[in-house]
């Protein structure tokens, strides 16, 4: 039996401040996508609370975007 | 409601909101073009702002009327404060073209969030997102 292991790229990109950061699904790939001007902590913060979407299968979960980060936190 | 409980409610639904979005009486004053005395009277119940004025303080601070004067309990069960931007987030989480969740401050605006989804439909397009940072 194999387990398919999900690919996950990360970038960085300028976004509006009250965006830390997103995660983008697309079958098995994600793209993490992390505000550039946010210290390392913070995008290290940022980074797991989407790895923490992703290990969660939120992305594909028939929840509603506002449960589901009221779930996370 | 009693005018004195619809101030009251004000009055805490306005500060609630200014501290979530780090603001002060005199950012209010400043942002309204009251004086700090009128403002400081908004935030301690002595006096109502006229319609108009809340209106502006609700497209100031991201807010529907009805998160100023009416009761924040169904408000609070939600993450997104703004009803255009949680609507919005849930278009993209359920559009199978974007699935995409957020790490957002839960006062995000729809502007916000629509930088967002431009970003991804370039990555669509001409900008793949495969650039080295």
């Amino acid at each position: 039996m194999t387990t398919v292991q999900p690919t996950i790229r990360t970038l960085l990109r300028d976004m509006p401040g009250s965006i830390r950061g997103f995660v983008k699904a697309e079958d098995d790939c994600y793209t993490i996508v992390l505000n550039a001007s946010l210290s390392f902590e913070q995008q290290r913060e940022t980074f797991h609370h989407e790895v923490d979407h992703i290990l969660n299968g939120d992305c594909y979960s028939t929840g509603s975007a506002d449960q589901i980060e009221s779930d996370l936190r | 409601m009693a005018d004195e409980d619809l101030r009251r409610l004000f009055t805490s639904n306005l500060n609630h909101y200014l501290a979530l979005n780090g603001f002060s009486q005199a950012d209010l004053a400043r942002k309204m073009k009251v004086s700090t005395a009128t403002a400081a009277k908004w935030c301690t119940g002595k006096a109502m702002p006229r319609i108009d004025k809340v209106q502006s303080i609700c497209n100031w601070l991201g807010l529907e009327k009805s998160d100023l004067l009416e009761s924040r309990t169904q408000t609070d069960e939600n993450y997104y404060l703004n009803k255009d931007a949680r609507e919005y987030a849930e278009f993209l989480h359920r559009n199978p073209e974007y699935r995409v969740l957020f790490d957002a401050s839960r006062n995000v605006k729809k502007e916000d969030v629509d930088f967002v989804r431009q970003m991804l439909d370039r990555f669509g397009g001409h900008d793949n997102g495969t650039t080295n940072d």
